[in-house]
């Protein structure tokens, strides 16, 4: 809509082929970004005169001027339009200038303003800002404006050779601050003609005990006029710095150091110097600016733990989690963003008191702050990235940020409210085990699984019941023993009616033996020959039986012997009673000997058991 | 085997054990078949009936150790297995699982270095649990018995002296495993070892809130209660650590 009416106003103003040509195509008549400024020299002297020039980058209408009170209207309003058309990259922009220009003179010494002035663009009014306009004392020869003439130039070179003033100064807004206070420091020329050639040797103070920002470095000079001391002067910036003190104490700003190249006109020697210009010589000049001294104070003292460095005007913080809501192992992040006017760049994050079981990453800072002339101020944030690693319901304590309030002169704690966070379970602690980051013991067992469950009935047991210490168990150790004992007691009782017996056999071996030899001997006196030899072989086997603990039935010669041997008795002297009872056996069934040879056998039997008797009793 | 008197005795002292014990038999097998078709929290459901009615054994622990491990709850499957193995210290495959389980919990706790001699003890009386021991020492006192009898009535001097040794030795084993039994009772009777519950518990310098903070303990790990105050318990670590937690945190094994 807008559109089209401007392209209609050009058609019909111009009512050129060429507009209708551009119509098609103009895509970019910006009538949106309408800006409406006044110029005019700040400072001027009495009887001079001086432009004012109110320009409107549209077409405009209805322009309505400021009262000039305290000036007089020389000339205007002279209204003048200029059109640019830029074609770049094959697209047309197209801008447009009005502006309305008034010669004005001074009347008095002192300090007027104009006021607003309007103009309307597409039915909308735009105002300008008043503007202040010092009106010093003219000097015997009226100051060169920019906008001179060129006839006037060869008076200006007259006056100039002598009250040619130039000088350098660096301005602070502040010259006495609290540590971390921001100030700005400007460095400015000053010249008092415009007969400035060139800059060499450029030295810029270097700011020790502070840190500094640059924050204008224009590529070219600015000149305006300003009053100083009640003289006009043209001034520039040069440079203008933020600057953080970072230390205390009187801080010294090094001088600005600049040598101009000045021109200077020499006094013509023909009237046609001036007119070649040959007149004019450069001039070198070093000039210096006064070292500026700044006032640092400590902050003071009671710093809350939680302050960190920020210095400035109505801060603000704001602590969230970006999820309230994760699971465990899984990534989540908090933002802390800090804003306020002061040293936002150098503001480091607030801790957080995390739970012990979160871990916690590098923190991303995005630092969103403007530095101006006006200190520095926007926002600092935050992103703290951290992985909780188990579940739960956390709370985590509010975030605290302490900063040094300059207006107040005292330290404000800001502090956000509780950020509470659930962990939910990890969906995949089953699935693949990969607990990172905690110090765990190497997962080995990828890929592995549990054993699978037991399916083979049990044994039931009763809970809580053991077998140890229970009466059965203390029955079964007791019947046990109980066994042991009755075992024992049998089995010794029988040992010893079995020693009984073989005690008394050996004992009695000797009697019965005797008696067996008796009868033998009765048999012998009576000539019974194989009588005699049976009874007396009865008598040796029946002494070695029971002598040996051997049943008569069961004693033969060879374990006889054995038997002997066994009881440490000699092989000689077996022999010899085997031998004996060898002889009774042959005799028994080929008697041959006769009453003497029965006679030599008994005497030998009875020796044979005396020393047997001997024998055996050492032995036993 | 092992229990064997005692499953005698228990039938012949209870008419009605044995119907139980079939109860228990087909819920086993009917938990076990929800275990293999994956539905573990019915498998769960039914074999805490099991153990609810008052049964117990080392394959029940076990397997609810199992299903508890494949429905993530770590610290209920190492509570279980630690029960198990309580049960039966000798079975891989208990301590395969257990060890398996606790791979996965997040407290690594290294154990005081111990005498290595006392690390052999304990590994010996783990073999067999405490029933495991009281019927070894049966066995054993018969054996020894035996051998008295042998060294009272050989007559051969060779068979007496080894007769004589064996019983001593046999005696002396049979002293071993009634230790063994009593050290292994004791051990499961006083339940004083228990499993952290709760993802994260602060362990505190004194059984109260404002106490310091000492350390933080995760789920599934194995601590000591040493003493109890109120509703707060004095736990030690393997480690040698020690601190005070709220009570109902750690399940005693």
């Amino acid at each position: 809509m807008q559109r089209w009416r401007l392209k209609k106003s050009l058609f019909s103003r111009r009512g050129m082929g060429l507009f209708l040509l551009l119509c098609c195509s103009l895509s970019a008549a910006r009538a949106e970004d309408v800006s409406f400024n006044v110029s005019a020299p700040r400072v001027v002297g009495t009887g001079e005169s001086f432009r004012v020039t109110f320009s409107v980058n549209a077409n405009a209408n209805d322009f309505t001027p400021p009262d000039f009170a305290g000036f007089q209207v020389i000339a205007g309003p002279s209204r003048s339009t200029s059109q640019q058309v830029q074609f770049i990259n094959g697209t047309v922009s197209q801008s447009q200038t009005t502006s309305f220009t008034y010669v004005l003179q001074a009347q008095q010494e002192g300090k007027f303003t104009l006021g607003a002035a309007s103009v309307a663009v597409d039915k909308k009014t735009y105002q300008t800002q008043p503007l202040a306009i010092e009106v010093v004392k003219a000097e015997e020869a009226p100051q060169a404006a920019q906008q001179q003439q060129v006839q006037q130039g060869a008076q200006r070179a007259a006056e100039t050779g002598g009250g040619n003033d130039i000088f350098v100064r660096i301005l602070v807004s502040k010259s006495n601050v609290y540590r971390g206070e921001y100030l700005t420091a400007t460095v400015k020329i000053y010249s008092q003609s415009m007969n400035i050639a060139g800059f060499e040797d450029v030295k810029f103070p270097t700011f020790n005990g502070f840190w500094s920002q640059e924050i204008e470095a224009p590529q070219q000079l600015q000149f305006q006029r300003e009053n100083v001391n009640g003289k006009i002067y043209n001034s520039a910036v040069v440079r203008r710095y933020v600057l953080f003190p970072q230390q205390t104490g009187a801080l010294k700003i090094d001088p600005f150091e600049i040598t101009c190249a000045l021109q200077v006109h020499a006094a013509p020697r023909s009237i046609f110097d001036d007119f070649f210009g040959a007149s004019a010589q450069i001039v070198r000049k070093h000039i210096a600016s006064p070292t500026v001294t700044v006032q640092v104070q400590p902050l003071p003292a009671n710093a809350p733990a939680s302050f960190a460095g920020a210095v400035g005007v109505g801060f603000k913080m704001s602590a969230e989690l970006a999820r309230d809501s994760v699971t465990a192992n899984d990534a989540a992040s908090a933002i802390i963003k800090i804003s306020g006017e002061g040293n936002v760049k150098l503001v480091d994050a607030p801790k957080i008191a995390w739970p012990p079981d979160f871990e916690t990453y590098d923190v991303k800072i995005s630092d969103n702050s403007k530095t101006s002339a006006s200190g520095v101020s926007g926002s600092k944030q935050f992103e703290i990235p951290f992985i909780p690693r188990s579940a739960g319901t956390f709370s985590i304590p509010p975030v605290e940020f302490t900063y040094f309030d300059i207006a107040k002169k005292q330290y404000v704690t800001i502090t956000s409210q509780p950020l509470d966070i659930r962990v939910g379970k990890d969906p995949n602690a089953g699935s693949s085990v990969t607990v990172g980051g905690v110090n765990r013991q190497s997962v080995r067992a990828l890929g592995e699984d549990i054993r699978y469950i037991k399916t083979g009935v049990p044994e039931w047991q009763e809970k809580n019941s053991l077998f140890f210490g229970s009466p059965l168990y203390y029955l079964l150790a007791g019947a046990e023993i109980l066994a042991f004992i009755l075992c024992y007691l049998f089995l010794s009782k029988r040992r010893k009616d079995l020693q009984n017996v073989v005690l008394v056999r050996h004992r009695k071996a000797n009697k019965t033996a005797r008696r067996r030899l008796n009868t033998a001997n009765q048999l012998l006196k009576s000539g019974n020959e194989p009588g005699f030899y049976e009874e007396l072989a009865k008598a040796l086997w029946g002494y070695l039986g029971d002598k040996l603990a051997i049943a008569v039935a069961g004693l033969s010669r060879e374990n006889a012997r054995e038997a002997l041997l066994n009881r440490q008795i000699s092989g000689a002297e077996a022999e010899t009673f085997l031998q004996i009872i060898d002889e009774c056996e042959f005799a028994r069934y080929a008697p041959a000997g006769g009453s003497v040879q029965m006679q030599k056998i008994y005497d030998d039997a009875i020796k044979a058991i005396s020393r047997f008797e001997q024998l055996l009793k050492v032995k036993n | 085997m092992k229990y064997r008197f005692f499953i005698l005795a228990a039938i012949l002292l209870l008419p009605f054990g044995s119907a139980a014990t079939a109860t228990a038999d087909s819920l086993w097998a009917q938990a076990n078949t929800f275990y293999a078709n994956g539905q573990y929290p019915d498998a769960i459901r039914v074999y805490s009936g099991i153990e609810a009615a008052g049964k117990a054994s080392p394959d029940l622990y076990f397997n609810m150790g199992n299903a508890y491990y494949k429905q993530n709850e770590l610290a209920n499957a190492i509570l279980y297995y630690e029960r198990a193995l309580r049960l039966s210290p000798g079975d891989a495959a208990i301590a395969y699982n257990l060890e398996m389980a606790q791979l996965r919990t997040l407290d690594r706790i290294d154990a005081i270095p111990e005498f290595f001699l006392f690390t052999r003890i304990r590994h010996l009386r783990q073999w067999a649990s405490a029933d495991g021991w009281a019927t070894l020492s049966l066995f054993l006192v018969a054996a020894t018995l035996l051998c008295l009898a042998g060294f009272f009535f050989i007559r051969s001097v060779r068979l007496r002296k080894l007769s004589f040794f064996t019983a001593a030795a046999c005696a002396l084993l049979a002293a071993g495993s009634v230790i063994f039994a009593e050290a292994q009772r004791t051990a499961v009777t006083s339940r004083s070892e228990a499993i952290i519950f709760p993802a994260v518990v602060t362990v505190k310098s004194a059984p109260d809130n404002t106490g310091k903070d000492l350390f933080i303990l995760h789920e599934g790990a194995k601590v000591i209660i040493i003493d109890e105050l109120s509703d707060w318990q004095n736990i030690r670590l393997r480690d040698g650590k020690e601190g005070w937690i709220e009570a109902g945190n750690a399940v005693r094994i």
